[in-house]
């Protein structure tokens, strides 16, 4: 193990549902500024360890740290105001609101802080934060669309951009390239190595050529347990991980 | 009279009324269970029940059995229709829709509430028992009639049960209840469903108001007391589960029953309420089952 | 659509402001003393309206906060004394508090669940009333008439029976919760309530506190509620259980969404609409609940975005 200590760290993290065991036992540990991918066939209880990552879920047993703090009985949105930040496994944007209201929602959160200021005034200082958000993101002159009217890859980008404006420390990718076009799909990895400079990213993901490009552990999972971990060339020359998941 | 007998009364009254309420509650908990909405109008289809009894009955003064036997019939088919032509102009039309359905049946609630109120009027009329027996215990004499009811409702709710868990409509129903989608994938007629429960659960209610009638006489407001109790029933009971159902009606029932006899009607409603609230505290995602993260 | 606080949007909202006021100048008797009643009434829609337009709760059971006011009010000047003014603030605070308790254990449940509650608390409100029918009168209620003393500012006097005193009572009470609503809908608050009516599951996952923020939404909508409850008993002179029936938490549901449920003009223009409608339809006929049951119908199948949602679609866009 390493010497530093670890930004996250699952302890005989569990969950079941209805007597099914989503998640069994986990123990998972991520360090800080490093690129994840977690890996396995559906069902493998991938979506659920995120999900009890970033609060939506309460584990069944077990105990999650972040940043050396217990936050397993945490509630998400304190989560997210740590850093946990999450993105939808189906891209997840207010779809009747504005591009620039998506990406306020998200800047304004990490701006206001009292009530009183929730009420009146900076709204100028928001909307700088929005402006510069849309003009990284590659908005700038859509910030009237409507977000549910925008490409599948367009959300996707747009969401990013409101992930990002929350300041993560852990950036949690849930399938992020599904239904995205190859040409979408390398900008998309070109951002998240961009963002990974600074963020921890962990990424959950089918497409295995993006999976081995990015990332620099590989974990893979199996009916709610991890079964292997390592880096992509030990992942891909593992047995066990061929048999399990690969379908070698 | 000593306490003892006093609280066998309140016994009998609060069994009577736990019958009742079963009934109606059965209606809304089926329509919630299976297609998702709530049917602020149940209410009214109960109250529609007693006044087509009194129009039965008025129909043949001669025989009381003859209109109640009469009603009994057509009470159920005329509301029933009412629910279909609901189903089918308003429910379909904001395709299930859990508030729209709500403001909707809103709307119908006044609708039905003005009709019944411009073609009857405002009086509360009384309907004669189909038969009259008093059962004496030792104490004071019973209203047979009341017991009937009880007996009625037992057997209406038994043949529920048996629709339910026996029949193929029965198992269209719970598949529907438990994925809407996959059971159409399986081939089940979701559409039809709908209609039948909605329908089902009307009739339900037009049955309970016909067989309360005698004991509390029709009037077109009736029908609000019968709709706050059943969703108290409902969420204590659980959706779509009719032992869930009948246990709650019979706690809810006979507390009622209890309360009303030693202090007032109006209280045993508002601690009813409150006892929502606790359940609310004690599990609060557990409340009709939905789920929240 | 960026929801700012524009001078545009400034100067519709003040000329609004201003237009009732003269209002009275021109106006005959009859429509003034119904645009008074219609001003107290449109206010208790703009609370209701935070609450649903805004962020996405519906509420059946509405009438309770609007009772608290009245029945605060009204039993603090029919049996202690109390002045205008201090009655007028014990009917809203005892609104909010109202608010907070019934918001701490209905916030516990959403969705379908969340509106069979707040009916059934609503009920349980109303049945109170009726059990206390020593203190509360009941159904027949009582006016406030002969306890209630003229509201003294400086050496002005102002006697509530004067219908210049009523109207104007009514506009400022109107105009606070019109500006209130204005501003909220333009604040980052405002933002995130949408955010909720859109999405509660992501707003969590964005960091926000989504309990805290409906039960905020709540205890507003209660309190504005509550401030039309406790300016109706002391501008009407009268107190009576019928307000705190089911009927009056619908209404607030049927004018909102006739105006247009999350448009701050919307409550005024739905309440006036309804209140002539069901004046002229009485005209004919006794049977009113027709007009409201057959006007939620039409909405829902019809009309679900109401009159200003609909003209903010088509037209102007840039209404809050």
């Amino acid at each position: 193990m390493a010497a530093v200590a670890p930004l996250l760290r699952t302890r005989e993290l569990s969950k079941r549902f209805d007597g099914v065991v989503a998640v069994d036992s986990v123990d998972f540990s991520l360090a800080r500024n490093e690129i994840r991918a977690v890996i396995g066939p559906n069902g493998a209880g991938k979506t659920t360890l995120v999900s009890l990552i970033c609060g939506r879920h309460t584990p069944s047993s077990g105990q999650i740290t972040f940043e050396g703090q217990d936050i397993t009985r945490l509630k998400p949105w304190t989560r997210a105001t740590n850093g946990i930040v999450y993105t939808f496994q189906v891209t997840s944007i207010y779809k009747t609101l504005s591009c620039y209201e998506n990406v306020a929602l998200a800047v304004q959160k990490a701006i206001v802080r009292n009530p009183w200021s929730r009420l009146f005034g900076s709204e100028s200082k928001i909307s700088e934060g929005v402006w510069t958000a849309l003009d990284e993101a590659g908005f700038s002159g859509m910030s009237d669309r409507i977000a549910g009217e925008l490409s599948y890859g367009h959300q996707r980008m747009l969401e990013v951009a409101m992930t990002l404006s929350l300041h993560p420390k852990l950036l949690i990718l849930d399938e992020p390239t599904q239904g995205l076009a190859q040409a979408e799909i390398d900008d998309l990895c070109t951002r998240v190595r961009r963002i990974a400079e600074k963020v921890t990213v962990l990424i959950i993901e089918h497409n295995m050529p993006v999976v081995l490009d990015l990332a620099e552990t590989i974990t893979v999972m199996d009916n709610g347990q991890i079964i292997a971990e390592g880096s992509p060339y030990e992942i891909e020359n593992n047995p066990l991980v061929q048999e399990a998941y690969l379908g070698h | 009279m000593d306490l003892g007998p006093f609280l066998f009364l309140a016994f009998l009254e609060g069994t009577v009324t736990a019958f009742v309420l079963a009934l109606t509650a059965l209606g809304l908990s089926l329509v919630f269970g299976v297609m998702r909405i709530v049917n602020v109008a149940h209410g009214e289809f109960f109250m529609l029940g007693a006044v087509l009894a009194w129009v039965c009955s008025s129909l043949i003064e001669s025989s009381a059995l003859a209109g109640f036997a009469l009603a009994l019939f057509v009470a159920p088919i005329v509301v029933g229709a009412i629910a279909l032509a609901t189903d089918w102009g308003i429910l379909k039309r904001v395709k299930y829709n859990p508030e729209s359905t709500i403001v909707a049946t809103i709307g119908l609630l006044y609708i039905i509430q003005q009709l019944v109120l411009s073609f009857y009027g405002p009086e509360a009329r009384p309907v004669a028992a189909p038969i009259y027996f008093r059962v004496s215990f030792p104490w004071f004499g019973y209203s047979g009639y009341k017991l009937v009811v009880a007996v009625l409702s037992a057997a209406v709710l038994l043949a529920s049960w048996y629709g339910i868990s026996r029949t193929r409509l029965g198992l269209y129903m719970r598949a529907t209840q438990q994925d809407m989608e996959m059971a159409q994938a399986f081939g089940v007629p979701v559409r039809r469903v709908y209609a039948t429960v909605f329908v089902l659960g009307a009739m339900l209610a037009a049955m309970a108001g016909v067989l309360i009638v005698p004991v509390q006489q029709a009037h077109y407001l009736m029908g609000l007391d019968p709709l706050l109790l059943s969703f108290i029933v409902v969420i204590i009971g659980g959706l779509g589960s009719l032992k869930g159902t009948v246990v709650a009606a019979f706690v809810i029932g006979i507390s009622d029953g209890m309360i009303s006899v030693f202090f007032s009607p109006t209280l045993a409603k508002i601690l009813a309420t409150l006892l929502v609230a606790a359940v609310l505290v004690i599990r609060p995602t557990g409340l009709f089952g939905e789920d929240t993260a | 659509m960026n929801r700012r606080l524009t001078h545009k949007v400034l100067l519709l909202h003040l000329s609004i402001v201003a237009g009732l006021f003269l209002a009275q100048f021109f106006l005959p008797e009859y429509h003034h003393t119904n645009l008074a009643r219609i001003m107290v009434l449109a206010t208790f829609a703009a609370g209701y309206n935070v609450l649903f337009g805004y962020t996405g709760l519906m509420s059946l059971g509405h009438a309770m906060f609007f009772a608290a006011g009245m029945y605060a009010t009204g039993l603090s000047v029919y049996y202690l004394d109390f002045g205008a003014l201090s009655a007028f603030f014990l009917g809203i605070a005892a609104a909010a508090a109202v608010a907070v308790l019934f918001g701490l254990f209905a916030l516990r449940t959403s969705g379908v669940s969340f509106l069979i509650v707040t009916m059934m608390f609503g009920q349980a409100c109303y049945l109170t009333i009726l059990y206390f029918n020593t203190i509360t009168l009941g159904d027949q209620g009582f006016t406030l008439s002969n306890n209630l003393a003229p509201l003294e500012i400086g050496q002005q006097q102002f006697a509530f029976s004067n219908p210049s005193v009523k109207f104007n009572g009514a506009w400022i009470l109107f105009s606070i919760s019109f500006v209130l609503s204005m501003v909220i809908a333009a604040s980052p608050l405002g933002r995130v309530l949408v955010a909720i009516r859109e999405n509660d599951e992501r707003t969590k996952l964005l960091g926000y506190n989504t309990y805290l923020y409906k039960l905020m939404a709540l205890v507003v909508s209660g309190s504005i509620a509550g401030a039309a409850g406790a300016g109706y008993a002391l501008l009407f002179s009268y107190v009576g259980a019928s307000f705190a029936a089911i009927l009056y938490s619908i209404y607030p549901l049927l004018w909102t969404l006739l105006g247009g449920a999350g448009t701050t003009l919307g409550p005024l223009i739905g309440t006036g609409t309804m209140f002539y409608l069901i004046d002229i339809a009485s005209g004919y006929t006794t049977a009113y609940l027709f007009v409201v049951g057959g006007s939620l119908l039409i909405l829902v199948l019809w009309f679900p975005k109401g009159i200003v949602g609909s003209i903010r679609d088509r037209w102007i866009k840039w209404l809050p």
